[in-house]
């Protein structure tokens, strides 16, 4: 079954909360060029030394005429850490900083390794800033499937990268907040893309910045819920922990990377979760280039063998 | 009018000598308050890798002194040229690296400034005995001058 579903979005409170974060100048070079073009949201800021910025704004690609030279790019990258990169190396050796509010900045540069281990990063060459959209409605399919069901079904999201699944939970996580009767649910947010103030939650065990195999397991174990949402399973460590979450009755929903259903079910790491039967649903979602809807495809798991 | 501008002369010779034993002091205070807080920075950052400005936020010690390297800008003027420079590349680099980096640059300014600690401290007792004899020898010789 395939559906469509329109959206309207925003971003800026996120964007203002960056613009204060980056040096002076580059932030208001951004935002002069943005009130120039009337662009109306941004997706990501990308930046490379001693190139102009790429922004991702409206949908589109653009070329900004903002030169970033190396020590503007050493400078956004310090003070996307607060001045102290120390305490962001967890994540930098991940290749990526979480700058609060949602907001996450992808880094690379050159390794510094010690021994098999990075050890840290120096001369940055590129930062990509993606900033968190709240889009209304962008769950509205999900939460409507899982209202029918009483909220006792297992839904697994896939969909190519960059289409918007993350988008898609930080607005169910929304709707779930505002049940009436409230239901007790766990987020794993491990980049901290998920919990943002659009989808601040007073009603969910937020679980930021864990790993989220052992997150989920944690979940599970200490804080009874009935449902937990996850981003982007991708290693078999996290599909164990999903396995085992399930079979203590706990209802899931994640997301992973796919571009077809096909695809989907000849992925190893998925193979025990779906022919176990954790998930009711698998659902597709694209999005096409420049437009502002998401298709849903749902695909009964059910007896899926 | 003779004696009252001997008496002039011989307090503030006296005075000469107790500011600049009271600048030794301030300098002495000043690095002990320094050395506590590197070595506070030192903790934090190799136990909790707390954010900079958490660790200042946390700091409970904060003096005039304190306040003013935190907030400064410019550069602050407090013992000498040669070790203000070293404090004002201290507090412009803390932050600015990885953990194992941010660690050797609070030991290398911990060993610096114990031992200028150790040294002023030692320094302290001769050279406020010359300041005081230096500053009562010139007042008397004003005086028998003057009079």
């Amino acid at each position: 079954m395939r559906l469509e579903i329109k959206y309207k979005e925003k971003t800026d409170e996120a964007l203002e909360y960056l613009i204060s974060r980056i040096p002076r100048e580059l932030g208001t070079s951004i935002m002069c060029f943005l009130n120039e073009n009337k662009y109306s949201f941004i997706n990501e800021i990308r930046m490379k030394k001693n190139s102009f910025i790429y922004l991702i704004a409206d949908s589109k690609n653009v070329k900004t005429d903002i030169f970033v030279s190396e020590a503007c790019i050493e400078s956004t990258f310090e003070a996307l850490c607060g001045g102290s990169i120390y305490a962001h190396y967890d994540t930098i050796k991940e290749g990526y900083i979480s700058v609060g509010q949602g907001i996450r900045a992808g880094v690379c540069g050159t390794a510094v390794m010690d021994g098999t281990l990075i050890s840290g990063i120096k001369d940055i060459s590129s930062i990509n800033i993606r900033i968190p959209q709240r889009i209304y409605g962008a769950s509205n399919y999900i939460f409507t499937l899982l209202e029918k069901n009483n909220f006792k079904s297992s839904l697994l999201l896939y969909s190519p990268p960059g289409v918007g699944k993350t988008s898609i939970l930080r607005d169910l996580v929304i709707r779930l907040n505002e049940l009436a009767t409230p239901i007790r649910f766990s987020v794993i947010d491990s980049r901290e893309e998920i919990i943002t103030p659009h989808s601040f939650c007073s009603n969910c065990d937020a679980f930021l910045s864990y790993p989220k195999g052992t997150a989920i397991e944690l979940a599970t174990k200490s804080m009874t819920p009935e449902l937990i949402i996850c981003d982007e399973i991708s290693t078999e460590a996290e599909a164990q922990a999903v396995f085992k979450a399930s079979h203590n009755g706990v209802k899931l929903i994640a997301t992973t990377h796919s571009s077809s259903y096909n695809e989907l079910i000849s992925k190893s790491i998925l193979e025990p979760l779906l022919s176990s039967n954790v998930f009711d649903f698998a659902i597709g979602v694209s999005r096409k280039y420049g437009e502002k809807s998401y298709k849903f495809t749902l695909n009964k798991l059910f007896n899926e063998a | 009018m003779k004696i009252a501008g001997c008496i002039l002369i011989f307090i503030s010779a006296i005075l000469c000598s107790y500011y600049y034993e009271k600048g030794l002091k301030i300098k002495i205070s000043k690095c002990e308050e320094l050395l506590s807080f590197i070595n506070y920075i030192k903790s934090q950052i190799d136990y909790f890798s707390l954010p900079i400005s958490t660790i200042y936020e946390k700091y409970d010690k904060k003096s005039d002194f304190i306040n003013e390297i935190i907030s400064s800008e410019n550069g602050i003027k407090a013992i000498d040229k040669e070790n203000d420079q070293q404090i004002n590349e201290f507090f412009g680099n803390i932050g600015k690296g990885f953990k194992k980096e941010q660690i050797k640059l609070c030991e290398y300014n911990i060993d610096r400034f114990s031992n200028l600690l150790e040294k002023l401290k030692n320094d302290y007792p001769n050279k406020a005995k010359v300041f005081r004899s230096m500053s009562l020898f010139f007042g008397i010789c004003a005086i028998i001058l003057l009079v």
